[in-house]
């Protein structure tokens, strides 16, 4: 605990016509106390430590974070791998705060200045934690295509290995998907054709899996759709999943009728979207005017 | 039959006086106020508000400027804070909704520095930070920027870039995300399209896979995917819902997110209005309370966010009780000429 007792506290907040919030006396004490040390903006330990408790008590402080910046960068003695360790405790007791990833990379930016270098290896453990706590937290998986893209980490081994391993927990993580996609394809500098045809059997053998989940096939036509590659090599696969006697799905089906049209085999298109209108009838509409939309 | 008047004691609940919980919503007050005042507006019950002078001086009290720019500050925590106490695009953008909302013309805004204001915040990619010069990427602030644009009556904010940063976040599946590869998301779909639409720069002919995205969001478990129901976020009583990523489960919000996006896009009747009717009255909304949950999940209670995007979906495809919306500045269709 810091010494307070020289800040003046005044009333911090005042009453509003709407929504009028019956503050705590522990609340306006508090915010009174930032907003004096930020009006000064004072650089000491007992301030860092009220940026802290502001930001536990209300999340969306959107100044908060840049006063926080500014007192680490004033604190000559204060370590920035502390700094971090502190952010990754913030981000376990807040999932759902945002602003604290971008603030962790801005002082990994920080590290990088004073150093010349960052150890990758530190940020793993609090990522796989966050992640083991709700697998698809946007926030997360943000921040981690954020260090992708900083430290070079296209089709890094270890963070393909990561999406495999959360793919075979749950084939149907988009997020992972995602993140998986923009690993391998987010920079097409190095990108082999082994690489791609490897992928495609990658996600092919996910499909198999589970041959109703949209988030495969989704992957598969963007790789198909984003390197220009032509889909109809895919009328095995579309074909395996549109029997209607056996195992199928109505994205195979849809893929199915995009060859056909492709291949100018019109009413072989018509067909499919007049049974996806029947099967999907909630987007009956939607499938009459892809039907419609066809380019004779 | 939907009935305005539970709904209307919702938000006139909510404006009202709240316990010290509320303390975590103090930056976020202006958006609470906007939610609500905004969801009277759509129910036609503007009259029923009290204080609208002194709501419409308090919502002035949170203007700040530089000699080169100004806007609002999210709240009164902010005053005094010398370097620290700051416009934000979030707080300006509901500041001016609230004040449009409530038929004020404005005028004792410093328009010109209001559009400095915004200029400042875009970056040299095309995107906006929050307040200027710090702040993390993200497509809601695009929205935000247009939208104050829109209620000033003009912009000053580079177009050309704004469409480029959009493009920029288009996934692989047709949605758009927070920024350059991130996962497709159906609100950030809507902000990226708002934004444009406000711009002038939405073609369909520039969407169609986007169209498709937002259309696949409504849910649908029959004979043609039933195994999908074993995937954990798979709930058969989400039927017609819409959901805001690829495998999540259903959510009220995401309802407006979509119709909202499609509106935008001319294309809203693509989707089933009677199915997502259906969920929103039948599973998220509260007959008691009054307002609309989030989710169906049984432990749910009402929240101003949902509850005004609840109504204000039901808005978009035509329910009696309601007035249209204008999905480009999301308020009730008039208020802005």
């Amino acid at each position: 605990m810091y010494d307070y007792s020289d800040i003046i506290v005044e009333e911090p907040v005042e009453p509003s016509p709407l929504c009028q919030i019956l503050y705590s006396d522990e609340f306006k004490h508090l915010i009174g106390i930032a907003k004096a040390l930020m009006r000064s903006n004072e650089h000491s330990e007992r301030a860092l430590e009220i940026t802290e408790k502001v930001i536990e008590k209300v999340a969306a402080h959107y100044t908060i974070w840049s006063y926080r910046l500014s007192i680490v960068k004033g604190l000559e003695n204060y370590s920035l791998d502390k700094e971090l360790e502190w952010c990754g405790q913030i981000a376990l007791n807040n999932p759902k705060n945002y602003q604290i990833w971008h603030y962790r990379s801005l002082i990994i930016e920080l590290i990088l200045e004073r150093n010349g270098n960052f150890d990758l290896k530190q940020e793993y453990p609090i990522l796989e934690r966050m992640l083991d706590q709700d697998s698809k937290n946007y926030h997360v998986w943000s921040y981690r295509r954020w260090l992708v893209k900083r430290f070079n980490l296209f089709r890094d081994t270890d963070e393909l290995k990561y999406t495999e391993k959360m793919l075979e927990e749950d084939v149907r993580n988009n997020s992972a998907w995602n993140h998986r996609f923009f690993v391998l394809f987010g920079d097409k500098k190095t990108l082999t054709n082994d690489h791609v045809q490897r992928e495609i059997s990658y996600v092919t053998s996910k499909v198999d899996i589970a041959p109703t989940n949209p988030s495969s096939w989704n992957y598969l036509k963007g790789i198909y759709t984003q390197l220009g590659l032509d889909i109809t090599n895919l009328q095995p696969l579309a074909t395996k999943y549109s029997d209607l006697g056996a195992v199928h799905s109505q994205y195979a089906f849809e893929l199915l009728a995009e060859i056909f049209e492709r291949q100018k085999l019109f009413d072989q298109a018509i067909n499919i979207y007049a049974l996806l209108e029947e099967k999907d009838s909630i987007r009956k509409r939607y499938w009459r005017w892809r039907s419609s939309r066809l380019n004779f | 039959m939907f009935d305005p008047w539970v709904h209307v004691r919702y938000f006139l609940r909510c404006l009202g006086v709240l316990p010290s919980i509320y303390e975590a919503e103090e930056s976020n007050k202006l958006a609470l106020i906007y939610f609500c005042v905004c969801g009277l507006d759509l129910l036609n019950a503007l009259d029923q508000l009290p204080e609208k002078v002194e709501t419409i001086d308090w919502v002035y009290s949170h203007w700040v400027e530089n000699d080169d720019y100004g806007g609002f500050r999210g709240s009164a925590i902010y005053r005094d804070t010398g370097p620290y106490d700051v416009p934000n695009l979030a707080a300006t953008g509901f500041a001016l909704q609230i004040l449009v909302t409530l038929g004020d013309n404005l005028s004792r805004l410093d328009r010109n520095k209001a559009r400095r204001f915004v200029a400042r915040c875009q970056r040299p990619n095309g995107s906006f930070s929050p307040v200027v010069g710090f702040g993390e990427e993200d497509l809601r602030y695009c929205m935000l920027a247009m939208t104050i644009s829109r209620l000033l009556g003009g912009t000053a904010v580079d177009s050309g870039r704004l469409f480029e940063y959009v493009r920029s976040t288009l996934a692989f599946d047709g949605g758009l995300s927070m920024s350059a590869g991130g996962e497709s998301h159906a609100g950030l779909t809507y902000c990226g399209l708002a934004a444009l639409k406000l711009a002038g720069r939405l073609d369909l002919r520039e969407w169609q896979p986007t169209v498709d995205f937002l259309v696949q969001r409504q849910i649908h478990y029959g004979d043609f995917n039933k195994r999908e129901l074993e995937n954990e976020y798979a709930d058969e009583d989400d039927n017609g819902a819409f959901n805001g990523r690829v495998n999540k489960y259903g959510d009220t919000c995401y309802a407006f997110w979509c119709l909202a996006a499609l509106e935008l896009l001319g294309k809203a009747d693509l989707v089933d209005a009677a199915a997502v009717k259906r969920f929103l009255l039948e599973q998220t909304l509260s007959p008691t309370m009054g307002g609309f949950c989030k989710t169906n999940a049984p432990d749910e209670l009402p929240d101003p966010l949902h509850s005004f995007l609840g109504v204000a979906a039901l808005g978009i495809i035509g329910t009696p009780g309601i007035a249209p919306v204008d999905v480009t500045v999301v308020l009730r269709k008039d208020r802005v000429v």
